[in-house]
């Protein structure tokens, strides 16, 4: 049972773990991801990435395995996957984002809660 | 964009020496590799991604490296929790010996019953706050190693010293050393006394705490003095008194510098006292001692001219005498640094060696379970 107090993550956090929900994945894939995932928005810095990574990895939502797919230099790459704790956070957090979506667009919409309320 | 500047990576290298140590050993040649592959994707797109992505690495990382910085000095602060600070009028009783030191060194030509009333008065002052504290805690206050220090090696100075002048071999080595007109040798001589006497007192503490070890009043303190590195430089600490004062023995007119310097001494024990973590205690005994010595070195400089040494003024100028003065002075300096910092390093290294052999345990252990994705 993932604890609550670790909600809201950051957008930061939510986009690493998100960009590892469907596989283990590199630093260098993580950080693409995370650009394609913000819709070009966030651009991390190596530095923001590994920072984050190493605290995810100290809090036990990730895990540092052997990269799957070594790449021509074969040297041994390290890649980086969701842990079980790491993807119910994620779900946790991915139900909270969704509850408060739709309470604001419940308000936002013509005649919602937000427009009964108005004088 | 076709070509890259080559130095690129390299100033990338560097930058990467700004996150600790452990964190490097981590990630620095993954973090190198990841950048390696944006800079050539960056490339492909032309100059000014290029630019964005330098310019975001240059920006971002010092701030990470020093976000890293603090994350590890809060993850030390857990593993080693800070130690109680001691209360003001506490710490100024322990720093008693030190101000019976600048009492001796003010006073020298002061009228006796100026000796006689101060120095009882304020060494009473010391003794009773020490047995309010035995009272009060039902154990001997670890401060008191700067008390034993100060005695046990005063004790040393006074009785043991002339008699190792009367060894022979000690003798013609000074006398081919110590005793000619060559800086470098009397130098050479100078260091070599220096570790010879910080080697002895080294022997004397481990001598010391063998002793209180075997004695069941003072088992306590000598236990808690093995156990915590900090302990044992306070008692270290308390030499140094009697070694300045023995450095300015032969001196006139040293008086507002030795009782300046020992005073320096004085507040290193006080701040040592006040602070919260063992390194911040370390950092003041050295800060201390090391305001004390250069003031010495200094004053040195200065006072030798003033000096009636006819011996040493007919063998040498008087310049080539200030020198030797000063730079032995910095000799002493840089070799009580090694031995107040010798059982921090000590401590250190047996923590290395003690996480290295659980390393090793954990690794001859069978897996739980294959870190291989997909298992």
């Amino acid at each position: 049972m993932p604890e609550t107090s670790n909600l809201p993550l950051t957008e930061t956090t939510t986009l690493i773990l998100l960009s590892l929900a469907p596989g283990p994945s590199h630093g260098y894939a993580i950080m693409k991801d995370v650009h394609t995932l913000s819709e070009e928005r966030v651009a991390l810095s190596t530095g923001t990435l590994y920072g984050a990574l190493n605290r995810l990895l100290e809090q036990g939502w990730i895990e540092r395995v052997d990269d799957p797919q070594p790449n021509s230099t074969r040297r041994e790459r390290k890649a980086y996957r969701l842990s079980a704790v790491g993807r119910s956070i994620l779900i946790e957090e991915l139900d909270r984002l969704e509850s408060l979506n739709t309470i604001a667009r419940q308000r936002l919409s013509p005649g919602g809660y937000g427009d009964t309320q108005q004088p | 964009m076709k070509m890259l500047p080559t130095w690129l990576p390299a100033a990338y290298r560097a930058l990467l020496r700004l996150y600790p140590k452990a964190f490097r050993e981590v990630y620095a040649a993954e973090m190198q590799s990841v950048f390696t592959h944006a800079l050539s994707d960056a490339r492909q797109r032309g100059a000014l991604p290029v630019l964005r992505l330098c310019s975001r690495e240059l920006l971002e990382l010092p701030l990470a490296a020093l976000v890293e910085h603090q994350h590890e000095r809060n993850r030390t602060m857990l593993t080693n929790p800070p130690v109680a600070r001691t209360p003001w009028w506490i710490a100024l009783a322990a720093s008693g010996p030190f101000f019976i030191a600048i009492l001796d060194a003010v006073a020298l030509d002061a009228p006796p019953t100026v000796k006689l009333v101060l120095a009882p008065s304020l060494l009473l002052f010391c003794v009773s706050i020490l047995l309010v504290e035995i009272i009060r805690q039902r154990q001997v206050p670890f401060w008191v190693l700067v008390y034993v220090g100060f005695f046990l090696f005063g004790a040393f100075a006074n009785l043991a010293a002339p008699f190792l002048d009367r060894i022979s071999w000690i003798r013609s080595l000074y006398d081919s050393l110590g005793d000619t007109d060559q800086l470098s040798m009397r130098l050479a001589w100078s260091l070599l006394s220096s570790l010879s006497l910080w080697s002895i007192l080294l022997l004397l503490t481990a001598a010391g705490l063998g002793l209180a070890w075997m004695l069941p009043v003072a088992r306590n303190l000598a236990r808690s003095a093995l156990q915590h590195w900090d302990y044992l430089v306070l008692l270290l600490y308390g030499a140094v008194p009697f070694l300045y004062l023995v450095e300015f023995d032969s001196y006139r007119y040293d008086q507002p510098f030795s009782s300046t310097g020992i005073a320096c001494l004085g507040l290193g024990v006080l701040f040592f006292l006040r602070s919260r973590s063992r390194g911040g205690r370390l950092l003041a005994l050295l800060a201390g001692m090391s305001a004390a010595y250069w003031i010495m070195a200094v004053s040195k400089y200065y006072l030798v001219p003033l000096q009636t040494w006819e011996y040493w003024f007919n063998h040498n100028p008087v310049e080539t005498e200030r020198w030797f003065e000063s730079l032995s002075t910095l000799l002493s300096w840089v070799v009580m640094l090694g031995a107040l910092s010798l059982p921090a390093l000590l401590s250190r290294w047996q923590a290395k060696v003690a996480v290295e052999a659980e390393d090793a345990t954990a690794q001859e252990l069978p897996p739980a379970h294959s870190a291989r994705p997909g298992n």
